[in-house]
């Protein structure tokens, strides 16, 4: 009997999810006995996944290019079981924060107004490289996928804890409860006066620290991570994105936010409240945008993705 | 289009205070513009934020939440939670290029029929002058 | 099986209310266009449908139909719930399988020159409506046990009152007063207007009442710190203050008294006179024993003084006592907490602590009292000798933009009545009132104003009066006022002036209304549920309210309000029961994570983490729903005010109108 068979495929990403897989350690050679690793990148001189015969292929990465978008589609076809890799597969991650400018203005930002930039005919690269989407897409715009593993990057233990549900044949799935299941700080109460930035004040290493005025986004965000953030004292960034139960993490921590800030109310206090959180999109949805209720800023322009999803 | 812009608006009213409000405009016989719907919640804090995001996902040209004045809310602190909610969610709409006016807080109490029409007036106009919720005119897929 | 039994089947029942509704909206288009919504079964029209024939129609329907969900399209829910939940609830449906869409107040009455768009939105809401419908759970109604005792908090008239009507139908009472006697203002007055009745004749009977009744436990130098619970079962949190004596062995000796070597202006007499650190109120106080106060004491130490101690044969006085926490156990709160009166120092003009000669309404009762400092005579503060001339001045803190912009309302009569006084006991004393309008509302008061005017010889100018001074010429002051009625501006000489200081709510009513979860409205005052046909209820169950707290009031009103809060917490108690609405939230454990938004965001504390989950309580939560959206998992949800009914609302509000 032949060994189930991974492939890694990398899109619009930073590579540190692949990275993560070697962050397996001890476990690493455990996993490589048991599959026979075709295809990963950072790894192996190989520029497209096999042909055939994927038992299980993870894409880490987010879609931005119409190249990225025959991967997948390769990719698809050519694994049994697909799995969104990381939170930029999953839910288009930080780099989904594009969307909320159009392509050209990230073209023109880029290739001209930088700074550091030398480009004085003003050219925006357009041969060779493959054409740039209008905005930025999850997996799951393009393509069925059958299990999510998000993190940034997703924990070595989940990863291992995947593999071996799916060699096992059983079924992988987070229970839906937030980082705060999980967390090991003490909740006192929620009675913010005043929000900071993280570094900026000093920090109560035993108690909550949204409690103490940090932009934790942990009650927002599926747990599976063991609170790896709070527990080093820093505030959760909600690179899990939300649980199966919601569906914008940026309402839902607006409509926490409301509820714990302080409850000496003036009519100014609202306003207050708002300038001390002045990156709401950056904040609430810095791994979920492109999956967020508007998935973009909007007036960007018409275009659809190329391709309809195929289920 | 031909037909003159008629902004399609949800509102969502506390029933202790604004639903109330706006039963009280209709008693009294006030005229106002059709254009708003509502929906009946027990306090204005009962709004999610993700109902305000959804209506305009769903192309609703103006959300408007209707509750007690400060220190009159039924449930004591349910206005001030929305107050801040509404703060936030203003935030959000103007970093999607929504303009923030499309959501609207009005403190309206049980005895205001006429403040309830007038920010029904009110509110349309100002719909009006924004115009259509800008996915409604092909903004987004 | 059990699902074929949830599968919707709606009837809608379209209301004509005469030509209300049908005047203006097609009916025969909205019901046609009813009948092609999902899960409606039957869609039908009636002229009245809340009427009798009405009412039988659904019934009707929903035999015929096997309905297991019925929307109403008609009126304001606030105004038919009732009725229409009656009837699922008579034909074996449960009751909360029941909407309305309110085409009536909410779209034909506010767009009657509109009939298309009337249309449309009366389709639309008729769409919402059974959007939600189809989403709807049966709820089951929960009684809850009512605790056979009542709190009384403030034992004024309006307090003694409630607690004597509560504790003589056999229930328990705990009647909490902050000063060291029950009395309040009315122990202060002389006579009481418009019967001239001796204020203290009427009211001691009735305080040394509550001191004996079996029912009512006194709890004087005390206040409400903390409440938690809700209607039939609250838990308040009280603290009493020691007083320093024993009450059970003190004698009331007097012997105190005399070795006490401070002096303190006496407050009962309005500062007109002197009472010693250790004291009794005033002779009539209930309970009958002194009290130390501490802030004017020289220390409580044989070091420091310790005098009254040595003196106190009966051993009376104890240095040591300390302040307590009592829990009460209660079924209904009754707040009786009454007013303060306007600070006179507060308008400049009038020169009140400024002038010895300028008093207040107060300040004059005391004097008009036989008991009071001047033993019933009337003397300029400055010189102790008869006045020739009293100027009244009106309106002081009230009706005014500056303070308070609502008539006090017993300011007039008191005028009155003091200038009568004052005449009857003084014909050679001339008596000014300066009115903006006299008020003399209530049963006999037109009568008392007519005949102190016309039998007494008080004077009146109408003008609110603009500056007072002090004349060196003259060791007089002048009062400076517009005489409307003359519209010209006149100055008058009075030897002294009494200002008519209105009624403001109570100290520390923020405290209190925000430990009770109670409300204030505009001018501060108690808010009531409902100005007409709720005038005692608050918004929060089984919390009613009486007296001034919730309004300046004279003496009869404060009284009949106070037996109507008494009546309301005694129908309570004696029905042992309430209802509570099914509507708290629960809890969807699979998705709570224990983060605590839900705690912080409940006005009630009904909902607390325990365990890291959150538990509610739920006959503490009153359903708001604010939980719901500030849980960050979508955890927690208010029943018949879930996630999925509203957004089925709005989901439905945008499907194109196939």
């Amino acid at each position: 009997m032949t060994k189930p068979s991974l492939a890694v495929e990398t899109l619009s990403i930073c590579s540190g999810c692949e990275i993560a897989i070697l962050d397996l350690h001890d476990a690493l050679p455990g996993v490589l006995d048991a599959i026979d690793l075709k295809y990963i990148q950072v790894l192996m001189d190989f520029r497209e996944p096999p042909k055939e015969g994927v038992t299980v292929g993870f894409v880490s990465g987010a879609v931005r290019n119409e190249e990225q978008v025959e991967l997948l589609h390769k990719m698809r076809e050519r694994s049994a079981v697909l799995v969104a890799f990381g939170a930029c597969a999953a839910f288009g991650g930080i780099p989904g924060l594009a969307n909320l400018h159009t392509k050209e203005e990230i073209l023109k930002e880029v290739y001209i107004d930088t700074k550091s930039t030398v480009n004085p005919d003003g050219v925006i690269p357009h041969k060779v490289v493959p054409p740039m989407l209008p905005e930025l897409h999850p997996l799951s715009d393009y393509v069925k996928v059958d299990y999510v593993l998000p993190g940034c990057p997703p924990p070595p233990k989940l990863i291992a804890e995947l593999v071996t549900c799916l060699l096992e044949g059983r079924e992988f799935k987070l229970e839906p409860k937030t980082v705060c299941d999980e967390c090991p700080l003490t909740k006192e109460e929620k009675n913010v006066t005043h929000f900071y930035r993280w570094g900026t004040k000093r920090i109560d290493p035993e108690r909550c620290v949204l409690e103490q005025g940090f932009q934790c986004m942990g009650p927002a965000t599926q747990s599976g991570c063991e609170a790896r953030c709070p527990t080093a004292l820093a505030p959760c960034r909600g690179c899990f994105g939300p649980t199966e139960a919601v569906d914008d993490q940026a309402a839902k921590m607006i409509g926490a936010i409301g509820s714990i800030t302080t409850k000496d109310f003036k009519e100014s206090s609202p306003d207050q409240t708002a300038k001390e959180i002045p990156d709401i999109v950056g904040t609430y949805l810095r791994f979920t945008f492109a999956t967020s209720t508007f998935k973009k800023a909007i007036n960007m322009g018409t275009a659809k993705p190329k391709e309809a999803a195929r289920t | 289009m031909g037909k003159s812009f008629e902004p399609k608006i949800v509102a969502f009213a506390c029933r202790w205070c604004s639903y109330a409000g706006a039963d009280m405009a209709g008693t009294s016989r006030m005229q106002y513009p059709p254009n708003a719907r509502i929906i009946r919640v027990n306090c204005s804090g009962r709004v999610d934020p993700i109902f305000v995001l959804r209506a305009l996902k769903l192309k609703a040209d103006g959300v408007l939440i209707a509750g007690c004045h400060p220190g009159d809310c039924h449930y004591l602190t349910g206005n001030y939670q929305t107050a801040r909610r509404v703060a936030l969610l203003k935030e959000y709409l103007k970093a999607m290029n929504l303009e923030p006016e499309r959501l609207r807080l009005a403190y309206v109490s049980a005895a205001e029929g006429a403040k309830f029409a007038e920010t029904m007036k009110s509110f349309v106009n100002e719909i009006k002058t924004l115009g259509p919720n800008p996915l409604s005119n092909g903004g987004q897929d | 099986m059990a699902e074929l039994v949830k599968q919707p089947k709606i009837g809608v029942f379209i209301c004509h209310c005469g030509s209300n509704i049908a005047g203006v909206i097609d009916i025969p288009k909205l019901l046609e266009y009813t009948e092609r919504l999902p899960h409606v079964v039957i869609a039908t029209d009636y002229r009245f449908m809340c009427s009798d024939p009405g009412q039988g129609l659904i019934r009707e329907k929903i035999r015929e139909a096997g309905l297991n969900r019925v929307v109403v399209a008609a009126c304001s829910p606030t105004l038919h719930e009732t009725t229409f939940r009656r009837v699922l609830n008579s034909m074996g449906v449960n009751v909360y399988y029941f909407d309305m869409a309110n085409i009536r107040e909410h779209c034909s009455w506010v767009h009657s020159g509109e009939e298309d768009a009337a249309l449309e939105k009366a389709k639309d809401l008729v769409r919402m409506a059974v959007a939600r419908a189809a989403e709807l759970e049966p709820l089951e109604q929960k009684e809850s046990d009512v605790k056979p005792s009542v709190l009384v908090v403030g034992a004024g008239i309006s307090g003694i009152q409630a607690a004597l009507d509560v504790a003589d139908a056999g229930y328990k009472v705990y009647l909490v007063e902050k000063e060291p006697s029950i009395g309040g203002h009315m122990a202060k007055l002389d006579k009481t207007f418009p019967t001239l009745d001796c204020s203290s004749c009427i009211l001691t009977p009735k305080m040394s009442l509550v001191g004996q009744h079996p029912n009512i436990e006194l709890l004087t130098c005390s206040e409400v710190q903390e409440v938690s619970g809700y209607v039939g079962n609250f838990t308040v949190k009280v603290e009493r203050r020691p007083r320093y004596v024993i009450e059970d062995k003190c004698t009331a000796c007097d012997d105190c008294v005399e070795v006490c070597p401070v002096n303190v202006p006496d407050e009962f007499n309005a500062g007109l006179s002197w009472r010693k650190a250790i004291y009794i109120p005033f002779a009539q106080a209930v309970p009958n024993a002194y009290v130390i106060d501490t802030e004017h004491c020289l220390g409580m130490t044989p070091i420091a003084c310790g005098k009254c101690k040595e003196k106190c044969e009966p051993e009376a006085i104890d240095y040591e006592m300390e302040s307590e926490i009592l829990e009460l156990e209660v079924g209904a709160i009754i707040v009786a907490t009454g007013f303060e009166l306007f600070d006179g120092r507060r308008v400049l003009e009038y020169g009140y602590g400024l002038y010895p000669d300028v008093t207040t309404n107060l300040e004059m009762e005391r004097m008009l009292s036989a008991a009071g400092p001047t033993e019933g005579k009337i003397v300029r503060p400055s010189t102790l000798e008869k006045p020739k001339r009293i100027a009244y001045v009106q309106c002081v803190g009230s009706r005014s933009e500056r303070y308070n912009p609502y008539c006090s309302r017993v300011c007039c009569m008191a005028a009155l009545k003091q200038a009568r006084q004052i005449r009857e006991k003084y014909p050679d004393i001339e008596v000014t009132i300066f009115y903006i309008d006299l008020r003399a509302f209530g049963k006999g008061y037109e009568e008392f104003y007519e005949s102190s005017a016309r039998d007494y010889g008080v004077s009146f100018v109408r003008g609110r009066v603009s500056e007072i001074r002090h004349s060196f010429e003259s060791d007089k002051l002048v009062v400076r006022a517009e005489d409307t009625l003359l519209a010209q501006p006149i100055e008058m000489e009075a030897d002294m002036v009494v200002l008519s200081c209105g009624l403001e709510v109570f100290s520390d009513a923020e405290k209190l209304t925000r430990a009770l979860g109670i409300q204030r409205s505009g001018d501060g005052f108690l808010l009531e549920a409902h100005p007409k046909l709720r005038p005692v209820d608050t918004n929060t169950d089984g919390i009613f309210i009486c007296g001034a707290a919730q309004g300046p009031k004279d003496i009869p009103d404060s009284v009949a309000q106070a037996k109507g809060a008494a009546a309301s917490a005694l129908t309570m108690l004696s029905a042992g029961k309430v209802i509570l609405q099914p509507y708290a939230a629960v809890v969807d454990e699979d998705l709570c994570a224990g983060c605590g938004c839900c705690e912080a965001s409940c006005p009630y504390s009904a909902v607390n983490v325990v365990d890291n989950r959150a538990q509610v309580t739920e006959e503490a939560c009153k359903g708001c729903g604010t939980c719901a959206a500030a849980c960050p998992n979508n955890a927690i949800s208010p029943q018949h005010f879930t996630i999925e009914q509203i957004l089925a609302q709005l989901e439905a509000l945008f499907q194109e109108a196939k």
